[in-house]
């Protein structure tokens, strides 16, 4: 369980990988902010929902190290989506096909 | 392993071991907290599926730059953050706490700018029930949410910046060792999640009916 001590990387090397997940994160809101407001129609949410889907997944890899984290940790992690996603599925599999 | 002073608590005799004790704990921790905001979210869901045109009426009358604002802050605050954990991890100890007192800056200047759109939202009669802006219609429940989930969610970044002043005071007082705490990886692991539920939440209340 203890953690095996991996080579430290110098302060220029943090700050440089943190301003780039940083500079991604900006791109993708400002994506997301601009094709809201462009006419897309129904293309309009999903875009917007993936953008900020992507800009989870960059904080919990690159900010919350999930990649690098202990196999326990990524299941705490996963569990937690694995029953929002039931909580999601089972609510909009009744909103999605009723028949008003 | 080498125990820093005051860093080593019962009832563990290994740092290694009360490390990952710590991150499992948060770990299940945020779990709770995303089915917490999940919950919101899928009510959320439910009533914008319900109440489309409603909620494309409301969404317009959100201050999308006061969101837009706060969305960069918060990221920014993540980067700081996220430095002041590996640059603590790499021994850079005095970069890990100036890191982190920015970070609470960033945290507080949120605060501040979601404090003035709470005062243009209630001027511009956006609480719901009698008097609000866009009659008594559906619209209210996209606002009914808009106050619940921001306000839960600035409860949750206050408790974060408490936290976060709170190792730089130890950090300065010469109280903690940042390198061998396990306390900052936890801290930085619930401000992340933190910043994740305002990337969440940013989609759903300042870019609805927009185009």
């Amino acid at each position: 369980m203890t953690p095996q001590r991996q080579v430290r990387p110098g302060a220029r090397a943090i700050w440089a990988r943190s301003l780039a997940v940083w500079a991604a994160m900006i791109l993708l809101l400002a994506v997301a902010a601009i094709t809201a407001h462009v006419p897309l129609g129904p293309l309009n949410t999903p875009i917007v929902l993936a953008c900020a889907a992507v800009e989870v997944v960059l904080v919990a890899i690159f900010g919350m190290e999930l990649g690098r984290s202990e196999a326990l940790l990524r299941l705490a992690a996963i569990a937690g989506v694995i029953w929002l996603c039931i909580m999601f599925g089972l609510t909009l599999n009744d909103i999605l096909t009723r028949t008003m | 392993m080498r125990s820093a002073p005051g860093a080593l608590r019962e009832p563990y005799d290994d740092l290694g071991r009360q490390r990952a004790a710590a991150s499992f704990g948060i770990w299940v921790f945020l779990a709770s907290e995303v089915l917490f905001f999940g919950g919101m979210i899928m009510a959320y869901t439910m009533m914008r599926i319900t109440h489309p045109q409603a909620f494309v009426q409301a969404g317009r009358e959100a201050e999308f730059w006061f969101g837009t604002v706060n969305l960069v802050l918060l990221m920014t605050s993540s980067m700081t953050m996220a430095v002041a954990v590996r640059g603590a991890a790499s021994g850079f100890a005095s970069m890990a706490t100036r890191c982190l007192l920015v970070t609470a800056l960033l945290g507080l200047a949120f605060l501040v700018v979601k404090g003035i759109e709470y005062h243009v939202d209630l001027d511009d009669n956006l609480w719901p029930g009698p008097g609000f802006k866009l009659g008594m219609t559906p619209a209210q429940l996209f606002w009914g949410f808009y106050w619940v989930m921001t306000f839960i969610h600035a409860v949750h970044l206050t408790v974060g910046i408490v936290l976060v002043l709170r190792l730089v005071v130890l950090a300065r007082l010469g109280l903690i060792a940042l390198q061998e705490s396990p306390t900052l990886a936890v801290t930085g692991l619930y401000w992340h999640l933190v910043d994740i539920i305002w990337i969440c939440l940013y989609p759903l209340l300042y870019l609805v009916g927009r185009s």
